[in-house]
């Protein structure tokens, strides 16, 4: 039933546009959040509106996002069914599958630039909240979730619409590619959504 | 009569009782004085005397088991001290809501109340909980949470009916979308449907929202326990009593809505203790009633007399005013079964004030003058009376020393009790009959002779056959040591108790392993829970959650899904919302047949949209939202969690298992039911072989059985021993005391028989009937076999038959009518008693004369 983000994502015409936000800071944590989710949807709507071949957005989500995070929720409770070559692979895909799957998600409604709203602490991360134009007027809340590393700083570390995570829908879609078709179903299927 | 004793045939003992009697008979205002005197002052000491209804205390303090038992107790006396309420429910968030308003309401009541655990409701637990799960289900949860954060968010912000349809439908097209099973809906689509089925049918069934989303089945029933502490009052003869009614009261105030789907019920030793004493004395008065009836007909029939009735009344209550003194200044305080010398003093006590009259009437009635009647029933009931009275003590002395502590002081009470009762016998009866000659009776007064049936061959052959027959079944005789046995079976508290020991989950049957170190108490757990017999065994250290920091990063992850179903603005996650009507129409046709729940929720709906008014969609509204703020609590909560050690558990559950003075706990759950006697021997030696030093219930309901069996046993063969060899000594018969024990050892066989036919076993309550045989089977014997012997073949045209026969009705008499109780004790406390007495007396009246005779002709 709440495969519910996915739908959106092909139901809702969505109009991305440079945010130009004047968030509340609370903390410097939240503002390295805000900072974070800032550049990123700057640079990804740039990238998704300009006439790049997608290695602008996938420079974007690469600078933004945590990827051993992602990989680690992604295929953890299936990290037996890859091998060592097979789980190097999927770490070389992740970057360029998500990059698609922002683009999947995001790339209608690109007149008008997604907008920062503020910061809010969440357990030991911050969730940025932000405001993307649907094709049909509306808003579509999307909160980037940011987590602090004490070595790389702030990184995005999931997405969530409707307060359903994309980490926790592609898990388990991925979870179920594996125990049909084993771990190069999920590298075939990232390989065919990659940007 | 020519039965007279020549003056070679008197023993010392008859001269020695002749003459007290012939001296009482002399000086009654002086007997009356001292026995005034008597009773006064030990009226004052038993003012002292108390009861301790602990039935732990029936074995001896010093043997290990209780060492054990008392040092558990020392250490963690919140587990036996503590009341449970327990609410029952097919709705856990019915249970849950009702489970916080109790426990709200008793910590507003602090007067009563030392404190307050209700596990399902307590903060903490609810904010960690989902660690004490494993990581998958965890992962799964979480997951659906997820999914269903913003359908949440929707009812959280506008818990309306309409949004309510709005947003199944919602669901229902977004799976559609997916393509993903639409069996992801099946549950809460039943849900809803039991919802909408339950108001048809003009019940309220509250949404399940916390089984729903944690992917429990909603309709299964489950048990929340509230642990109380109350505060006691020990100036009461239930010191729990005031703390019981402060719970009775919270819980008949709990609005009615709120209870309907749930059971509540009270128990743990303090509840179960009270409604004990309220089940002994709840039907007490129609007992006595009965029982003095009872008691005054058979005795004024039995004796002929009114006025003979009372003194040999009077001679009986003085004896037990005297021997509760003694009690008192003795013992200081009863517990279970030696409560109980009341019934043995009633029973063995009335003996001699029967014989001593009956025989002084009988005397009278064959021309004696009083004096001269009672310096002959001295002479010819001396040895009788006086013989039996010790035999009797001693039988009783017998149970004195064993571990059984319940009737070791029994034991020295009724010994002392039987003496007591033969010294007033042998000097208050004289005495009244010196102050009210008439009582004697007079030359030439009727009397109604017995049927000589211990001489008819077939009688004493068909006793024989049956007390051989009974051996089967008495083989199979055992002892119940489980104090729930002797309850009231209907009773709340029991009930209660009842319902949890069906489940291993709840059960009360539980041992205890105290250990050192924390270390030890985990390795102890560990090898408790490979036996077959162990069903689960918990340290401190179980209560720990494993894999942590895993599950923490699941709830990380969940986090954000949380806080949106909670505090977050719900999305419209389609583009075009309908309306209300529409999306009931639109849900309706997306329902398809292939899952339970959709069809089921179809069918539900179709009767629903018929049938809808206002009043039913405002019920219906009511009932989807009733606990939807309980599951918005909770998860709130969630987002709290954090790294848990054992420091950090609530105190109370902390201190369940480690002492203030750092003694470790684990406690061992069985496998099998424990109701079930071999069940139970087989969980304690599987717990005893792992470690000696086990301890609790389980462990000491078997110590107990076992030290009762071997006590009993113990204390009926010394007694015999001591019995049988006090009167060879006094009679220089063997022959005598082959008579008169023989049939003691076939009344005893037919009353194990029948306690096994009767499916009720021996415990702490009816015990009393083993040394009330042996007295009664003894002093009946006695007085048989030597009126046998003074009269030999007319024994059933003496007074002796009728006077054991009527001490034996009025001893069934006066407590017989406890089979009415409701307290399962009591009640087979009058059966058992009846069925001892009677084979007692049968087995005397047939056996011991025609054993005589047998002997003496062999």
């Amino acid at each position: 039933m709440f495969r519910m983000i996915q739908i959106l994502a092909v139901v809702a015409s969505l109009a991305l546009g440079i945010a130009s936000a004047g968030p509340v800071h609370a903390d410097e944590k939240q503002d390295r959040a805000i900072q974070v989710t800032e550049r990123l949807l700057a640079e990804a709507h740039s990238a998704l509106t300009g006439n790049g071949n997608g290695t602008a957005l996938r420079g974007a989500i690469s600078s933004a996002f945590a990827f051993d995070v992602w990989e680690r929720f992604l295929i953890e409770s299936r990290s037996d069914a890859f091998t060592d070559d097979q789980r190097s692979n999927f770490r070389s895909l992740l970057p360029g599958f998500l990059a698609h799957l922002y683009q999947h998600q995001f790339q209608k409604g690109l007149d008008t630039a997604p907008t920062l709203g503020d910061a809010r602490k969440v357990r030991r991360d911050v969730l940025v909240s932000s405001t993307f134009l649907r094709p049909n007027g509306g808003d579509l809340p999307v909160d980037w979730r940011v987590r602090e590393f004490p070595d790389r700083g702030a990184q995005v570390i999931d997405v969530m619409v409707g307060g359903t995570s994309f980490l926790v829908l592609k898990r388990e879609e991925f979870a179920a590619m594996i125990d049909s078709g084993g771990a190069e179903a999920v590298l075939t299927h990232m390989q065919r959504n990659s940007l | 009569m020519g039965n007279r004793p020549s003056g070679s045939d008197l023993t010392a003992a008859d001269r020695a009782v002749a003459a007290i009697m012939v001296m009482a008979s002399r000086l009654p205002w002086i007997v009356i004085a001292l026995v005034v005197a008597l009773v006064l002052g030990s009226g004052l000491a038993a003012t002292r005397l108390g009861v301790d209804a602990d039935s732990s205390k029936m074995i001896a303090a010093h043997l290990p088991a209780q060492q054990r038992a008392q040092a558990l107790n020392t250490a963690f006396p919140y587990l036996k001290s503590s009341v449970a309420i327990v609410v029952q429910s097919g709705n856990a968030d019915a249970a849950d809501t009702v489970v916080t308003e109790i426990v709200d309401r008793l910590n507003a009541a602090p007067d009563w109340i030392a404190s307050v655990f209700a596990p399902s409701v307590d903060p903490f637990l609810v904010a960690h909980g989902f660690m004490y799960r494993t990581t998958e289900e965890v992962d799964r949860n979480f997951t659906r949470l997820s999914k269903s954060a913003n359908l949440l968010a929707r009812l959280r912000t506008d818990p309306t009916i309409e949004t309510f349809f709005a947003s199944l439908n919602e669901a229902a097209i977004l799976t559609e979308r997916s393509e993903i099973s639409a069996d992801a809906l099946d549950r809460l689509y039943a849900e809803t449907a039991e919802v909408l089925e339950a108001r048809r049918a003009g019940k309220a069934r509250g949404f399940a929202w916390t089984s729903v989303l944690e992917g429990e089945d909603a309709l299964k029933r489950v048990t929340r326990v509230i642990t109380v502490v109350p505060i006691l009052d020990r100036a009461r003869l239930s010191p729990a009593k005031p703390a019981l009614a402060v719970i009775d009261g919270i819980i008949a105030d709990l609005p009615p809505d709120l209870v309907r789907p749930v059971r509540i019920g009270v128990t743990g030793e303090p509840a179960l203790r009270a409604e004990e004493m309220e089940s002994v004395l709840g039907t007490i008065a129609l007992s006595l009633a009965l029982s003095l009836v009872f008691v005054a007909v058979i005795l004024a029939v039995g004796l002929q007399s009114i006025g003979r009735s009372l003194l040999a009344l009077a001679s009986l209550i003085v004896s037990l005013v005297i021997t509760t003194g003694f009690a008192a200044l003795t013992v200081g305080q009863l517990n279970l079964v030696s409560v109980a010398f009341v019934v043995l003093l009633v029973g063995l006590g009335i003996d001699f004030a029967i014989h001593v009259l009956a025989h002084i009437c009988e005397q009278r009635r064959h021309g004696s003058q009083l004096d001269d009647a009672i310096t002959l029933t001295g002479r010819r009931t001396g040895l009788a009376l006086g013989l039996s009275a010790a035999t009797t003590a001693l039988a009783f002395l017998a149970f004195a020393f064993t571990d059984f502590a319940g009737m070791s002081q029994l034991g020295l009470i009724g010994a002392a009790g039987v003496l007591i009762a033969f010294t007033t016998a042998i000097t208050l009866i004289p005495a009244g009959l010196a102050l009210r000659p008439g009582l004697a009776g007079q030359p030439g007064d009727a009397t109604v002779d017995l049927p000589r049936f211990g001489f008819r061959p077939a009688i004493p052959m068909i006793v024989i056959a049956v007390g051989l027959a009974a051996i089967l079944p008495a083989s199979q005789v055992r002892f119940d040591a489980d104090p729930m046995g002797l309850r009231d079976p209907e009773a709340p508290s029991v009930r209660t108790f009842q319902a949890l020991a069906l489940e291993p989950e709840t059960t009360p049957y539980r041992a205890s392993v105290v250990t050192e170190t924390a270390a030890e108490a985990r390795d102890m757990a560990r090898a408790l829970e490979a036996s077959d017999f162990v069903g689960a065994a918990i340290s401190i250290s179980d209560l720990v959650p494993v894999e942590q920091e895993r599950k923490l990063d699941l709830l990380d992850l969940a986090a954000p899904s949380i806080d949106h179903a909670v505090a977050g603005q719900p999305t419209d996650l389609i583009d075009e919302p309908e309306n209300e009507a529409d999306a009931l129409n639109s849900l309706f046709e997306r329902l398809t047949p292939g899952s339970p729940g959709s069809e089921r929720l179809k069918a539900a709906l179709s009767a629903y949209r018929t049938s809808r008014t206002p009043e039913t969609d405002a019920a219906l509204e009511t009932d989807l939202f009733l606990y939807f703020n309980l599951l918005v609590d909770r998860l709130s909560g969630m987002l709290e969690a954090d790294m848990v050690t054992a420091q950090d558990l609530p105190r109370q559950m902390y201190d369940r298992f480690v002492s203030p003075t750092g003694v470790h706990r684990v406690e061992v759950v069985p496998q099998e039911d424990l109701g079930f006697s071999p069940a139970l021997e087989r969980f304690v030696t599987a717990v005893t072989e792992i470690s000696a030093e086990a301890s609790g219930g389980p462990i000491q309901l078997q110590a107990a059985a076992d030290t009762v069996s071997r006590s009993i046993l113990q204390a009926v063969l010394i007694a015999a021993l001591a019995t049988g060899l006090l009167g060879w000594v006094a009679t220089r018969r063997l022959t005598d005391m082959v008579a008169i024990m023989v049939p003691l050892g076939f009344a005893a066989v037919m009353t194990a028989g029948m306690s096994v036919l009767l499916n009720m076993p021996f415990n702490y309550a009816n015990v009393i009937v083993l040394p009330l045989l042996i007295g009664i089977g003894i002093d009946s014997g006695i007085h048989i076999a030597i009126r046998e012997r003074r009269a030999p073949g007319a024994v059933f045209t003496t007074s002796t038959p009728r006077a054991v026969i009527v001490s034996a009705l009025t001893t069934m008499a006066a407590f017989g009518t406890l089979s009415l109780s409701d307290h399962q004790g009591t009640a087979s406390m009058g059966v058992l008693l009846a069925v001892a007495m009677s084979a007692a007396i049968l087995c005397v009246l047939a056996l011991t004369p025609a054993i005589m005779r047998w002997l003496k002709s062999h």
